[in-house]
């Protein structure tokens, strides 16, 4: 971002190309929906080959309506795919607790 | 020192541009300023500036050969000019009205009192910012007039304290749709007009007098009640005073999101979440709604938007099925601006096993394009999960 290349401004031109194919597209809150948080997560170790940190991701449904995704570069390095897994499934649970708080005001059970 | 009968009467209108100009005696053997003006006459030479230039633009400037509607069009496309400054816009009446509205406005909402500024103080300066508002067929809907406040001479501490204003994060908003659309409430969408001038001003800020406008006392600057656009802690107070209605009707404001107040009154549920200066209502009684509506509109300057439909950009569908979110005409602005309305769309937002980190290729010519770009796809990605990782990546 501070130093932009050409190659940058081609992949930026090349998600508006993507998005050129459906611009209409958008997210469905659908009605019959069972307020039930459930999360995914993910994580992608030592992705970033000029800095060697990782990568998390999550995504948060509210029964079938998706409420929060976000992918996330660690502020750290970790030294093993399995401590960037437990390093992915905190910062979701965190993520859920908030939502939880947003929902009803009232901490619902986490099952994990 | 020269003796006082020797002063010239005039002496006292000399001022810059008004020196009697005497053509260098130098120049005498040579013919000079071939171009004759017309000598202006003693009873228009005080009101206009054209009549002391030397070459004014009208003699240039020919239009006699159009025809009479074209002449009208050339004016129209050349008078609907958005000035920039003070002298720019006071010859136009037009503006002149709108700045008299303006003032009006201000002065019936309280704004500010004239007061003689304290030895101790300084008045900030002020400016008009103008815009002209057009109806979708082109046509002029009105021409806007903004008095805002240099707020960047504001120093901390002495004209301000806190500038913070919290603000609805986008989660909130999403699991507020979630709920409203679970529960099967009603979503309704209502606006602030000039929603920063509502504002009270704890901290002593004096300002000048706005450009053009003068005050019946002289030695008197205005002390401001009420915010102003440009005040660094405008939008403080603005939210300040936007959550005060809700709390006196009894809502309680939410801990998780400062921006979220629900009322709990027996059966009845009414939520509000608020946006800077836009509104949503969500509740399981719709009279009630109306009634917090009616209250919301004494206290504020409003206007009634009807059931939830375009909100910060984003357009809000609703069916039996659910409610359908999705940013259409951002995606087309952003298709638009990049020049790409004819280009070949693609199957997947980013190259896989791209290497974009390490690239060392030229940089490109206007960063500020690049990251303009980014921001807006940062913000597209609010309704399209799909971009979260490509636009990480790029950003």
């Amino acid at each position: 971002m501070q130093n932009p290349r050409q190659e940058h401004w081609d992949a930026a031109l090349r998600v508006v190309h993507y998005l050129k194919g459906n611009p209409g597209q958008g997210i469905l809150l659908r009605a019959d929906c069972d307020m039930q948080l459930s999360a995914w997560c993910d994580f992608d170790w030592a992705s970033c080959p000029s800095t060697r940190r990782s990568l998390t991701g999550w995504f948060v449904l509210s029964g079938n309506s998706p409420i929060s995704w976000k992918t996330k570069k660690r502020h750290i390095v970790s030294r093993s795919s399995a401590e960037v897994e437990y390093r992915s499934m905190v910062a979701t649970t965190c993520e859920i607790v908030i939502k939880s708080w947003c929902c009803s005001c009232s901490p619902h059970e986490i099952v994990l | 020192m020269f003796p006082h009968a020797n002063v010239d009467p005039t002496a006292d209108r000399l001022g810059r541009g008004q020196r009697t100009k005497i053509p260098s005696t130098r120049l005498n053997g040579y013919a000079t300023n071939t171009i004759c003006n017309s000598i202006p006459s003693p009873s228009s030479s005080n009101f206009s500036h054209a009549s002391r230039t030397q070459y004014p633009i009208a003699d240039y400037v020919d239009c006699s050969k159009f025809s009479l509607k074209h002449r009208k069009f050339l004016a129209a496309v050349t008078t609907n000019m958005e000035p920039r400054t003070f002298a720019q816009a006071a010859k136009d009446v037009r503006w002149r009205e709108a700045m008299q509205h303006e003032i009006q406005a201000l002065e019936s909402n309280g704004t500010w009192t004239f007061e003689p500024l304290p030895p101790c103080k300084k008045a900030i300066g002020c400016k008009w910012v103008y815009k002209i508002k057009y109806h979708s067929d082109g046509s002029v809907e009105r021409f806007k007039v903004r008095l805002v406040i240099l707020g960047n001479n504001q120093i901390e501490g002495l004209d301000y304290n806190e500038t913070f204003a919290p603000v609805a994060k986008m989660v909130t908003v999403q699991v507020f749709l979630v709920v409203a659309v679970a529960k099967q409430w009603e979503l309704h969408q209502m606006d602030v007009h000039n929603a920063f001038l509502h504002g009270d001003l704890e901290e002593e800020v004096y300002m000048k007098l706005p450009p053009g406008f003068n005050s019946s006392i002289p030695d008197h600057v205005c002390r401001l009640r009420k915010s102003l656009y440009g005040l660094r802690q405008a939008p403080r107070y603005w939210f300040a005073k936007l959550a005060g209605a809700p709390k006196r009707y009894g809502f309680e404001q939410s801990y998780s999101d400062y921006f979220l107040f629900s009322l709990h009154r027996g059966f009845v549920q009414i939520h509000v979440l608020i946006y800077v200066d836009d509104l949503i209502f969500s509740g399981n009684n719709s009279a009630s709604i109306q009634t917090f509506k009616h209250y919301l509109s004494n206290c504020f300057h409003m206007k009634d938007l009807g059931t939830l439909k375009y909100f910060l950009g984003i357009e809000v569908a609703h069916n039996p099925t659910g409610l359908f979110l999705c940013q259409r005409k951002y995606v087309l602005d952003i298709i638009f601006e990049s020049g790409l309305l004819g280009a070949k769309p693609v199957g997947f937002p980013l190259e896989q096993n791209h290497q974009l980190s390490l690239v060392d290729g030229p940089p490109i010519s206007d960063p500020e394009r690049y990251r303009r770009l980014v921001g807006r796809l940062i913000y597209l990605s609010v309704t399209r999960p799909e971009l979260s990782y490509s636009v990480h990546t790029l950003a």
